[in-house]
């Protein structure tokens, strides 16, 4: 109910210039927390991508008689249980990090648009559809991930995947929202009598308004995932070990948690900071684009 | 070499003859006394014999650690660890190990092998109660060695060899073989899915179809209630028999009983187990990373325990695969790897592995040398070379390891760097051990595997000597070897079929073998006395006040 | 309302043949093999095949679905291979710790969050507020199984007050059980509190902009009234949706937290159960966690309507 205020006012003819790009960042500039999560993503993937190169060490490469080292002037942040640098692994756990938050935010709003845009269109289906959807959201999130990372191994391109189904019905359940709602008021409106095909009328009305909505969410979606990746790979049931991701860093570090405690706190906070960023977006972008805010 | 095979010729006779305390007297009238397992080498005296500081006192109730549920608590069901080392307090074997590793009589009084080891007699002791009253017989030997033999795979091996046996007396039986068996005793005391005595009707009523979930035993500790996932609770068994003799001598000798109560609880996290020590919520923990051992060896209010080497990490090779059958290519791998290295990330301090190329442990009468020089070699040249000369094209060769035993995956993560580095297409897969498992058992599925082996009494029960274990080392070079091995009962002959196994061993590598490994224990400071050999052990233990 | 409650119910059947379906298939698909885990490390391969004959798992996978669905649909849930008992029995035995866990974590995310919005709203802008703030941030952001572990390190390593881990029986001695559940549910209710205080905050502001209080306070009402009966009330209803939501968040949680806590509930079971391929428990399980988690929703939204006056008047 609350979603339809909000539809009626998105229907109307303002709304196509409030959804030029640069509305919304001149919306986003005004909010402080908006700009400090942008600014801590920004800063996270230029770390992320030039870091490691910048630390002198790799981030692969073992070295058993340096290992266990607390922090000093030549390993800033210790070294892990093979002699690999901690600073660069911490920093390289970024790009794999939110390369699998974004490839999850990315693959669960594609697939969940489209899941929700066929049930809402198509009626004969809607009904299975949707159950199915119900179905999957009657896992607690972290159990339907671990469940599906059993049985498909631990792979990157697998955590995405099973992430995204987690995070997908969401989606689809929002966007299928709307769409009955449009439907509803283009019926009433009668605006297929335009001419234009109700497919097309539809994605042309109902894309438009689930773009605030689905990026709003989308944000947290990404916060979700970073933290799901890390408890998946501190559960052992994430990325392959081998990779160097925050959570796999955690599931090495935490046993050695008062041997080597650099080894889990440094990419704790990795991760905190990193949602920490995600969140400040989230609800900057949440408070410049909800409408009903935003009027005040 | 000759010393050795010695020391273990008359230790064997002796125990034949006198079977109680023989080897202990004995291993210091062998010239050029063995280093002893050096219990417990660093903070604590582990092992049983150690004089305590003050007399054991009765009582208490041992919150025991344990690194996971075990799978049953049926004795004969299953191989797993953690299940051999609960239930080894309620049921017992006939033999057991003493301090030097040999075999030794526990419910059996004494063996006699004739001389062409086609018989052997076994004499039981008298007296000995099972927990619900009844006297252990030959009955409940034979009817218990029966189901053990449809289990396990050991006893298979054992019962297909076997004639006849039978029982002149209630206390007395005789195995007539078809051929000679040179490890009849270290079968019969073989530590996991153990061949375990318990009453007849226990064993004649659940069959080889049933598990046994409440086991019924003669050992020092009675079975009393299992609440999955939460903890095995054990009570002391007030009729025990209190072992042999009148000081513990190994896991065999005097056995005492002091602990009111043991309970084992799984606590399959590490870190936990480790808290749970330190916050005094556990008396004894295990499985705990070498790692920890640094921070918590002056500790006031931890013990820390360190094991003798009782196994070898192993990194086994696919001998069916097409591209591992190829013999140059595994010479290239034993070549350019760096056992040390290996091992350091995996174990942390040389407290806690020893690289050794010998196939069996220093400890133990089979050490050898020989062949030794192919091991630890780390020749990347000589590897190029070797590989030159092998078929190898590039292909994948899958390295299966798993995180759940973090030395595993650690050891596989060093030794894959360097056979990446020799331009192998290795391809790690870290996977849990359930699939790992599974896996392994299906050739075409996999190239190198890691696991560890525990070392037994006699090199011919090793796991990569077992044809059927995956790995199948199988050929008729090997084969022949084998067979000689097991139907060979002149010691010093077996040690010389042994040396041929070392060193054909080295020459078509069937694994890669690194070394030697001890394990490290937790317990509070107020737990005295637990033996840590062949599995951890609280007979004789004691909680002081 | 009834009618609706009884749609609500009907409409769970088809959510869980496809939960079914899907825990079938994840668990039969996985590989990793139930017998060989149970065998131990040193089994010989026949003995692995005669395991899993006796278990049943060399029939086709068709065979062993329809078994499963027709021994579900009259209410058995199955065998454990691993732990030698029903099913339903080790579920009964876990579901205490995993209830009093998540009750005990929802608790404390009600006693601090609740207050701490109110607070921070009264005193908008000042230290208090931006305190108060800057902690719920700090606790949206920290994964709570890390949190987990600085609170064991720290409270049972360290200062030695609390137990690090493991659990004890209600019913045994309410008082321990308490001590070995607060840092879990510390740690699993901090969220919740956070996002509580964060919302009970920023409808608190709402609320008081409103017309009806300020024209309570221009009415001469004292302060304190005019938050109890006015603001409070009101700004009520976004707190529970919070509340409800997080019921949910929380059972799921739980999972982590159990097993960073070694607590033996329902959560660490079914992790367990994956490492060692205990396909009943595995499905069964997941099967009452989602009765459960749904249930637990349809209630919440029940309390919604009892609550909140709009929804109420819709459905009369």
């Amino acid at each position: 109910m609350m979603q339809a205020d909000g539809l009626v006012l998105r229907l109307s003819p303002s709304s196509s210039s409030r959804s030029s790009p640069w509305h919304w960042v001149w919306l986003l500039s005004r909010d402080s927390g908006a700009v400090l999560g942008s600014i801590i993503l920004v800063l996270m993937t230029i770390l992320g991508l030039v870091g490691p190169y910048l630390t002198g060490w790799d981030v692969l490469k073992v070295d058993p008689m340096n290992r266990l080292l607390p922090p000093s002037g030549s390993h800033w942040l210790g070294t892990d249980g093979f002699g690999r640098d901690m600073l660069t692994r911490v920093l390289y756990g970024a790009r794999i990090s939110l390369l699998v938050g974004l490839a999850t935010m990315i693959g669960s709003t594609v697939l969940g648009t489209a899941v929700g845009l066929i049930a809402g269109y198509f009626k004969s289906i809607d009904g299975f559809i949707m159950r199915v959807m119900d179905g999957f959201m009657a896992f607690p999130s972290i159990l339907l991930a671990i469940a599906i990372m059993a049985s498909l191994g631990p792979r990157t391109e697998n955590v995405i995947a099973a992430l995204t189904v987690v995070y997908l019905p969401r989606i689809a359940r929002l966007v299928r929202g709307q769409v009955l709602v449009v439907r509803q008021l283009l019926y009433v409106e009668a605006a297929h009598a335009l001419g234009a095909g109700s497919w097309r009328i539809l994605l042309l009305h109902t894309l438009p308004n689930c773009v605030s909505p689905l990026i709003v969410q989308g944000s947290f979606t990404f916060a979700f995932a970073v933290i799901s990746e890390a408890s998946l790979s501190y559960l052992g049931t994430g990325v392959p070990p081998e990779l160097p991701t925050w959570g796999n860093m955690l599931h090495e570090g935490v046993p050695l948690m008062a041997a080597a405690w650099w080894m889990s706190v440094f990419p704790g906070i990795a991760i905190a900071v990193t949602v920490l960023g995600l969140n400040q977006l989230g609800d900057g972008l949440r408070d410049s684009l909800d409408p009903r805010i935003q009027e005040r | 070499m000759s010393l050795e095979s010695e020391k273990w010729r008359i230790s064997r006779r002796a125990f034949l003859r006198v079977a109680a305390l023989a080897s202990g007297s004995v291993a210091l009238s062998a010239c050029g006394a063995p280093s002893t397992p050096a219990p417990s080498a660093a903070s604590t005296p582990g092992a049983a014999a150690a004089p305590a500081a003050a007399a054991p006192q009765k009582g208490g109730t041992l919150r025991a650690a344990i690194i996971g549920e075990p799978p049953s608590l049926d004795p004969h069901w299953t191989t797993a660890n953690v299940s051999t080392e609960v239930v080894c307090h309620i049921c017992e074997t006939l033999f057991t190990l003493d301090e030097k590793l040999n075999a030794t009589p526990l419910l059996a009084e004494s063996l006699e092998t004739s001389q062409d080891g086609l018989t052997n007699t076994v004499k039981l002791r008298k007296g000995i109660r099972f927990h619900n009253g009844k006297e252990m017989t030959a009955e409940d030997v034979e009817a218990s060695l029966l189901r053990w033999s449809k289990l396990s795979g050991q006893g298979k091996m054992l019962f297909q060899r076997l004639d006849s046996l039978t029982k002149p007396d209630p206390y007395t039986m005789v195995f007539k073989m078809k051929t000679a068996y040179a490890v009849f005793d270290s079968v019969l005391n073989f530590r996991s899915q153990a061949a375990a005595i318990m009453p007849k009707e226990e064993v004649e009523a659940a069959t080889e179809k049933n598990q046994i979930t409440k086991p019924i035993g003669t050992g020092p500790y009675k079975f009393v209630e299992w609440q999955k996932d939460r903890f095995v609770r054990l009570a002391r068994f007030e009729n025990y028999h209190n072992g042999i003799g009148d000081k513990p001598n190994g896991a065999g000798g005097k056995r005492s009983v002091y602990l009111d109560e043991i309970n084992f609880m799984p606590v399959p996290d590490q870190s936990v187990r480790v808290a749970g020590i330190q916050s005094g919520d556990y008396d004894y923990a295990e499985g705990i990373n070498p790692d920890q051992f640094a921070l918590l060896k002056d500790s006031k209010t931890v013990t820390t325990i360190v094991g003798i080497p009782t196994k070898c990490p192993t990194h086994y090779i696919n001998k069916k695969s097409p591209v591992m059958g190829d013999v140059k290519l595994r010479q290239a791998m034993m070549a350019v790897i760096d056992p040390g290295a290996a091992l350091k990330a995996g174990w942390g301090s040389t407290d806690f592995y020893r690289v050794s190329g010998a196939l069996m442990p220093k400890e133990g009468p089979w050490y050898t040398e020989v062949a030794t020089d192919k091991f630890n070699v780390k020749n990347v040249d000589l590897a190029k070379q070797l590989l030159g000369q092998s078929k190898y094209k590039g292909e994948t060769i899958r390295y299966l390891t798993t995180q759940e035993y973090p030395n595993m995956y650690q050891e596989a993560v060093v030794l894959n760097q360097s056979f990446q580095a020799l331009g192998l297409n290795t391809k790690l897969e870290v996977i849990d051990w359930a699939s790992l498992i599974s896996r392994r058992a299906k050739p075409e599925e996999w190239e190198l595997f890691v696991t560890w082996n525990g070392y037994y009494t006699d090199p011919s029960l090793m796991d990569w000597m077992n044809p059927d274990y995956p790995g199948w080392w199988s050929n008729p070079e090997i084969d022949a070897l084998r067979n000689k091995l097991l139907q060979t009962t002149d010691q010093k002959t077996r040690f010389a079929i042994f040396e041929d196994v070392q060193r054909l061993f080295y020459e078509q590598i069937p694994i890669l073998k690194l070394g030697d490994v001890r394990d490290l224990w937790l317990t509070s400071p107020k737990l005295k006395g637990i033996g840590t050999y062949p599995t951890p052990y609280f007979w004789n233990a004691y909680l002081t006040k | 309302m009834g009618t609706q409650i009884l749609r609500r119910l009907v409409a769970l059947v088809p959510v869980l043949v496809v939960v079914g379906i899907v825990v079938f298939l994840l668990v039969h698909v996985a590989p990793g093999d139930p017998a060989a885990v149970m065998a131990g490390n040193e089994a010989t391969p026949e003995r692995i095949a005669q395991l899993r004959h006796d278990m049943g798992l060399d029939r086709p996978v068709w065979e062993q679905f329809v078994s499963w669905v027709s021994d579900v649909a009259h209410g058995d849930l199955g065998e454990s291979f691993f732990l030698n008992q029903p099913v339903s029995e080790s579920l009964v035995q876990r579901m205490e710790p995993t209830g009093l866990l998540t009750l005990y974590a929802l608790l404390f995310s009600i006693i601090i969050g609740l207050p701490a919005g109110i607070i921070a709203a009264l005193k908008r802008n000042s230290w208090i507020d931006r305190l108060t703030m800057v902690t719920a941030l700090g606790g949206v952001c920290i994964p709570s199984f890390w949190l987990g572990i600085l609170l064991i390190l720290s409270f049972a390593v360290w200062l030695r007050v609390l137990p690090a881990a493991g659990y004890v029986s209600f019913l045994q001695d309410p008082l321990e059980n308490f001590r070995y559940l607060l840092m879990p549910a510390f740690s699993l209710g901090l969220q919740s509190a956070a996002l509580l205080a964060r919302v009970v905050r920023s409808s608190m502001l709402e609320v008081l902009h409103e017309d009806y209080v300020r024209t309570a306070r221009a009415k001469g009402l004292r302060d304190r009234v005019v938050l109890v009966r006015h603001a409070l009330p009101n700004a009520m209803i976004p707190a529970l949706t919070v509340i409800g939501n997080s019921l949910g968040t929380l059972l799921g949680g739980a999972v982590v937290t159990e097993q960073v806590f070694n607590t033996p509930g329902v959560g660490r079971l079914v992790v367990v159960s994956v490492l060692r391929r205990d396909f009943p428990v595995i499905q069964g399980a997941v099967l009452t966690i989602a009765v459960v988690y749904v249930l637990v929703n349809l209630a919440v939204d029940i309390a919604y309507a009892f609550a909140d006056p709009r929804i109420r008047e819709q459905n009369r």
